[in-house]
């Protein structure tokens, strides 16, 4: 089991370093839109003493303009975010556990110009903390149910400059630079009609703070948000290899953002996507986990670019003192 | 636990309870003003009364004529001391001087002796008050007894810009991320199902060339460069968050070249560049703040911001820029809410937030050098 733990622990700090190498060294081609810290909160509750990591890596691009739920067919803009993300769970009793999550972001933003020029504006940089505390209420063969809560630390710069020194969009900066407060559920119900096929759902609610900027000669909230993620997943076994397929839905509404205490136009909005994808398990401590996301509904407020694509992959690592899970599936 | 089914059942309705509540709670935005695409009403006759005033301002005799139920305020330097006087209910013509000529919004000596003649328009802007202060500090109020609370205008630290560079700001959508419109077409009045009466446009004629630039169209382009008859490369160039336009000549050092927008801010005005030299220049100052063109001025052109009905009236044959932009917007919905009425709403803050006015009032301002006096539409 050592050198087992050892062999995983290098693949993890391969992988990590795979990520933010990859973000470093992505061609100039793209831009972004928000670092995805709410629907990355995927983690299922720990043991006592149970460590869990997730590393995963998030593309998100935008470029789609909306003008409420039309899609105008412009293809001029492109804003993308690259997020490598850390998320790390510690069960300090049989029901509590706390979960940290780190984000490390590129933001993109692209443009093509009329006259066939490219124009792109990338900043990069660590993005803001998530620390929650998890409490699990149910977690049996058949149920699971646990709900947290916690801040958002603004640890990530929200004051990046361009090559001329001028201080970014806010939606361009790794950072909010405000405090939010996270809320946290999962519920999951196993064994549905069939042995290996499992319902679950993932509710995170964020209610930001406010942060100054531009020198504090302006105020900004970005707006408040609400995810659900839900679908259902089957346990397969193919050759040797034991997969997850999944299907879910992600359903996203955010609030305007606040200017100076009042709402933004042309920001916000309500989307759902479907979401495919499938984790290869090499045993109940060591998962892969890939998804994409088609939009299936976008409505923003006024206009907006919306999400084209986005795709995530993940690392997942257990470290157990003893027992293994007695849960079958765990989200994602 | 008893009953698992039911225990579980509890916990989802209170959790559909809470994020319910949580979703339902989320601010929106205010609803688009022109949301609802009103049916088009037709342009009928356009009635108010023009007032005059004559006046000076830093050693130059000025006569401001407007109207506000009209909706047009238009200046014109008096070098050699005519006396006007308004003309009503003759629009486009809008003054008499002594010698019974009649002079036109464009000021043109349309009849009488001086016909053929014109007036050396201002250099000038209508806009929101709330900027003026900040581009020019001590800016004066027509018959304003309010004393100036005093600017403070920060003097530019950097070798580069002719601005403060600490107070230029990435406006969000980047460098031509808002794209101007470079071949924009024109039709007829009565090809153009778009445009309510009192909707705002920039005009301008030359000789018999006589166009019209909604503000609807400029609310999300900001920017069209534009051909004007054979001799003039025109840029209108318009900020939807201090409501100002500005008429360009394109030909910059004997070229041509085309302005796009920056997606850069100062004082929450637009700044365009040029596409020839990437320099970038400050609409409200009228002059080049960054790049080779550094402190060049720009080259003004007349242009009349009026409603579309007190233009039609005037000039019937007019051509109108059509929806045909090269781009898929909304032209039906202003895009900043109620921005241009509530005097609360800043997005990007001012170096100086001069409070003798309402921020959001129009105003009539004359510039001359770095000093500007401003006349409210309400005074007209």
């Amino acid at each position: 089991m050592g050198t087992f733990k050892l062999i995983m622990g290098r693949y993890l700090i391969f992988l990590m370093l795979t990520c933010i190498g990859w973000i470093n060294v992505l061609p100039a081609q793209c831009c972004s839109g928000g670092v995805p810290i709410a629907g990355n909160l995927s983690l299922p509750g720990s043991k006592k003493g149970e460590v869990q990591l997730q590393l995963t890596y998030d593309y998100n691009r935008l470029r789609s303009l909306f003008n409420e739920s039309e899609n105008l067919g412009d293809r001029t803009r492109q804003r993308s975010t690259h997020s490598s993300l850390l998320e790390a769970s510690y069960g300090i009793s049989k029901s509590w556990s706390v979960v940290s999550l780190f984000s490390y972001v590129s933001q993109e933003r692209i443009i093509e110009t009329i006259i066939g020029q490219r124009e792109l504006t990338r900043t990069l940089g660590l993005g803001d903390v998530v620390i929650l505390a998890r409490k699990s209420i149910v977690d049996n063969n058949h149920w699971g149910l646990s709900i947290g809560a916690g801040p958002k630390v603004p640890i990530g710069r929200n004051d990046l400059k361009d090559d001329n020194q001028l201080e970014l969009a806010a939606d361009l900066q790794p950072g909010s630079g405000a405090w939010d407060a996270m809320f946290w559920l999962s519920f999951s119900k196993y064994r549905l009609i069939r042995d290996r096929l499992n319902f679950s759902l993932l509710g995170t609610g964020r209610l930001t703070g406010r942060a100054e900027r531009l020198s504090g000669r302006q105020s900004y909230e970005f707006g408040d948000e609400f995810q659900l993620l839900f679908g259902f997943s089957e346990r397969v076994l193919l050759g040797k290899v034991l997969i997850d397929p999944q299907l879910m839905f992600r359903f996203r509404q955010v609030g305007a953002d606040f200017v100076n205490e009042l709402p933004l136009p042309n920001t916000g909005g309500s989307f759902l996507h479907l979401m495919p994808g499938f984790s290869l398990l090499a045993n109940e401590n060591l998962s892969f986990r890939f998804s994409a996301e088609f939009p299936v509904f976008r409505y923003v407020q006024g206009t907006q670019l919306a999400t084209s694509q986005k795709l995530t992959a993940s690392l997942f690592f257990r470290l157990s003192p003893s027992q293994r899970s007695n849960t079958p599936f765990s989200l994602p | 636990m008893k009953n698992p089914i039911v225990f579980i059942l509890r916990y989802i309705f209170l959790v559909i309870i809470f994020f319910g509540a949580f979703a339902c709670s989320l601010d929106n935005n205010p609803t688009p003003t022109n949301m609802q695409e009103e049916p088009i009403r037709p342009v009928e006759q356009a009635t108010g009364e023009i007032t005059l005033i004559n006046d000076e301002f830093e050693g130059k005799k000025i006569v401001i004529a407007g109207s506000a139920e009209l909706n047009f305020v238009v200046s014109f330097e008096n070098e050699v001391s005519r006396t006007f006087t308004p003309v009503q209910g003759e629009i486009p013509v809008i003054m008499m001087s002594e010698d019974s000529s009649k002079w036109d919004i464009f000021g043109k000596a349309v009849a009488g002796p001086a016909q053929g003649k014109e007036l050396i328009p201002t250099h000038s802007l209508i806009g929101f008050w709330m900027t003026f202060g900040s581009f020019y500090p001590g800016v004066e109020i027509y018959e304003g007894n309010a004393p100036d609370p005093g600017a403070s205008i920060l003097e530019s630290n950097s070798q580069e810009w002719l601005v403060p560079a600490e107070r230029v700001f990435d406006g969000g959508p980047g460098k031509d991320g808002i794209p101007s419109v470079d071949n924009p077409e024109f039709a007829g009045k009565d090809d153009i199902a778009y445009l309510q009466p009192e909707d705002l446009i920039v005009g301008i004629k030359r000789g018999e060339v006589i166009k019209a630039y909604p503000h609807r169209i400029l609310d999300w382009h900001e920017i069209v460069n534009d051909r004007v008859g054979t001799d003039l490369s025109l840029a209108v160039t318009y900020c939807p968050l201090t409501g100002t336009a500005s008429g360009w000549n394109r030909m910059l050092g004997g070229e041509e070249t085309t302005f796009g927008v920056s997606g850069l801010l100062y004082n929450t005005n637009l700044i365009p560049y040029d596409r020839k030299s990437d320099s970038y220049w400050s609409q409200m100052r009228f002059d080049c703040i960054f790049g080779e063109n550094k402190g060049e001025q720009a080259e003004l052109i007349s242009l009349v911001e009026t409603t579309w009905q007190t233009w039609v009236n005037m000039y019937p044959e007019t051509e109108v820029m059509t929806v045909n932009t090269g781009f898929v917007r909304n032209y039906a919905i202003y895009p900043y809410g109620d921005y241009r009425t509530n005097g609360e709403r800043l997005i990007f803050p001012l170096e100086y937030d001069d409070s003798r006015l309402g921020r959001k009032d129009r105003v009539h301002a004359v510039i001359v050098g770095e000093k500007a006096k401003v006349y409210p539409m309400t005074e007209f």
